[in-house]
């Protein structure tokens, strides 16, 4: 091996600039920019390309903005329109007919959770018409500005949503999404191995060890022991939240784990008799085996409810727009429903379905909560989370 | 056993292996004959089935996404064997200035995080304008394969006899003749290998693909991780059989090829 003069940088020198090992000067980051070939300008442009497509408006400038944006006419329907969402979030007919009445080629892309929906529209990345955001996400959305004003105009059948689902409170007014599929948290039972549970108290029953499972996700299960205690599922309060911790390491010592979708198996073969799941699973597993049913606690839980937006950078916005209007016509609403298993916001929807998902009663709404996105809460929840789970 | 170590080999030897290999296929095993039952739910046996390949037929999502991840396993295969093979050779037969950095440079994408590589990616390509897409996916795929691909091709160069070569100039071969006639069909099982190792990188990629992915150009991952968030429809378990069959015909294939080559070889 050559002996190596000081003067010359080692084997991996640029490599170690590179990962930042050795610190560059301001100056020296810029002439190896410009030896690169890199022109100033395009090093800026790179460092702006890392900030969102969304704007920086103040949230009431934006909104005024926005509302008047609502109001101008959109051009010619478009003969593409590019959804992107979850798989198997639509029924089988639904895109078919849209291309054939409407003249639209569709392409269907699929995402496998809110945060990578996120992590790709904040980035920039372009080309999307439709997203399917849960509420959180939702908020995210409009709080960046990335969501474009829906223009009501365009929407005929928009008093077919019940106004149970309207106006929330991530989206004021509605002016950036339309309702798509709501559900609640609850518990699955099998009514021929247990009673009807009636509270998450049920899950530290240790004459059900081994029999019951939990959601595999940190904001169900501690929301679920918050509500146990009467608290908010929204809490930020340390006392509350150390509470819910203990009460759901007392609960894990009977659960066989911590399962979401996947554990429709085990109930329907009876591995499992109490499951914490949404409405609409529960649904499915019940096609087949009939002994399984459903109950809210009577401390109360979840409601969720995902909606429709379309990215300020879609291509096709007219399309978008009918593509919305189309999914509020009742046979369409109650198609969707019926193979999601999901509850539809469309009421005129409701009467048309095989398995219609009952309107929570007021009584019961009392009861339910909508996620609100934690802010900068989030990383002690998941904290508490990383504790629980391997408590 | 004797003198030389071939001879019969110890029986809980033979037992311990065959215990491995079947703990090591049972779970492709149970998705096969999940793949025939009528439950939509993979735990219960309820009654054999064709009915989730004929479901197949319908799922155009799933049909697509098969399309997209051969067009891209195909393509980044082919365009990432042919780059590596290259780099490999400059890096292997010649010295030049840098050497060592850019050999150094080609191990850092094999460590670095696929989330960091991903995400990386996705701000380059929104930056460039470059709509996101089959195309997008390709580049990114070519970019993490040639690395494997160099470090498979180096290992084979590095058992190569270099008189071979130098043997075939002195006959009066030129470089290119020489190239195609003697060096490339002696690095013929490395690049096989590589190609191989790059298409099944490619195939099954999630974390980076997920990031490039842009409309109409959903991978078979991107599909399945999908659908867990509902049910894994067993018409998944119906396509993973049909691929499990289609990668085993390949490997039994190119072994018989190798087995052939070497067989002229001798």
């Amino acid at each position: 091996m050559p002996e190596r003069s000081d003067k010359r940088p080692g084997p991996y020198a640029a490599l170690r600039h590179a990962i930042g090992l050795h610190p560059m000067d301001r100056r020296e980051f810029t002439r190896r920019a410009l030896a690169l070939g890199a022109s100033a300008a395009s090093v800026a442009g790179l460092l702006a390309a890392c900030r969102p497509v969304g704007d920086d408006l103040p949230p009431a400038e934006r909104a005024a903005r926005d509302a008047a944006a609502a109001l101008e006419p959109l051009g010619p329907i478009e003969p593409r329109l590019s959804i992107y969402n979850w798989s198997d979030y639509v029924a089988p007919d639904t895109i078919p007919n849209f291309e054939r009445e409407f003249g639209v080629r569709v392409t269907y892309d699929v995402y496998e959770s809110n945060e990578e929906l996120l992590a790709k529209l904040l980035a920039g990345a372009r080309g999307y018409d439709l997203v399917f955001p849960s509420s959180y996400a939702l908020s995210v959305l409009v709080a960046t500005g990335l969501a474009a004003p829906i223009h009501r105009a365009y929407l005929t059948n928009w008093s077919n949503i019940a106004p149970l689902f309207l106006n929330p409170a991530v989206d004021p007014g509605n002016a950036h999404s339309v309702p798509w599929q709501w559900g609640i948290t609850g518990l699955a039972y099998r009514a021929d191995k247990v009673a009807a549970p009636d509270s998450w108290g049920v899950l530290q029953n240790v004459r059900y060890a081994g029999k019951m499972t939990q959601l595999d996700d940190g904001r169900d299960v501690i929301g679920s022991w918050l509500r146990y205690r009467g608290h908010s599922l929204n809490s930020r309060n340390a006392g509350e939240l150390a509470a819910a911790e203990a009460d759901a390491i007392t609960a894990k010592r009977n659960l066989k784990a911590y399962l979401s979708a996947p554990v429709k198996g085990q109930l329907i073969s009876g591995d499992v008799w109490i499951a914490q799941l949404w409405n609409g699973d529960a649904t499915q597993a019940q096609v087949e085996q009939p002994a399984i049913q459903y109950a809210l606690p009577r401390e109360g839980s979840t409601i969720w409810a995902d909606s429709v937006v379309i990215p300020r950078t879609a291509p096709h916005m007219r399309a978008a727009h009918e593509f919305m209007n189309y999914i509020l016509r009742p046979e369409v609403g109650a198609a969707i429903s019926d193979f999601t298993g999901y509850g539809t916001p469309n009421q005129q929807a409701l009467a048309r379905m095989e398995h219609p998902v009952p309107y929570p009663t007021p009584e019961q709404m009392q009861r339910l909560e909508y996620q609100i996105d934690l802010g900068r809460e989030t990383a002690e929840w998941d904290q508490l989370w990383t504790e629980i789970k391997s408590a | 056993m004797n003198a030389s170590g071939v001879g019969r080999l110890p029986r809980w030897l033979v037992a311990f292996t065959a215990v491995c290999l079947f703990l090591m296929h049972l779970p492709v095993l149970v998705l096969v004959a999940f793949s025939f039952n009528a439950s939509k739910f993979a735990v219960t046996w309820t009654g054999f089935t064709f009915g989730w390949y004929r479901r197949l037929l319908e799922r155009d999502d799933i049909l697509h996404a098969v399309q997209a991840s051969l067009i891209v396993g195909v393509t980044a295969t082919l365009i990432a064997v042919v780059l590596g093979t290259l780099i490999a050779l400059a890096l292997a037969r010649h010295r030049f200035r840098g050497r060592t950095v850019y050999e150094g440079m080609m191990y850092v994408p094999i460590v670095t995080p696929e989330i960091v590589t991903g995400i990386s990616l996705l701000v380059l390509f929104v930056f460039l304008r470059l709509p996101l897409g089959l195309t997008t996916i390709i580049i990114a795929h070519v970019a993490f394969c040639i690395p494997f691909v160099v470090v498979v091709v180096l290992a084979r160069l590095a058992g190569m006899d270099e008189n071979l070569e130098e043997a075939a100039m002195t006959l009066g071969a030129d470089e290119v003749t020489t190239f195609f006639r003697i060096t490339l069909p002696l690095l013929g099982p490395g690049i096989l290998s590589a190609a191989l190792l790059s298409f099944i990188l490619s195939f099954d990629d999630f974390v980076i693909t997920s990031l490039v992915a842009g409309s109409g150009s959903s991978t078979l991952p991107l599909v399945i991780y999908s659908m867990v968030r509902r049910n894994v429809e067993p018409s998944i378990n119906a396509i993973s059989t049909l691929i499990v069959i289609a990668t085993s015909v390949l490997l039994y294939a190119s072994d018989r090829m190798s087995r052939r080559r070497e067989a002229t070889d001798a």
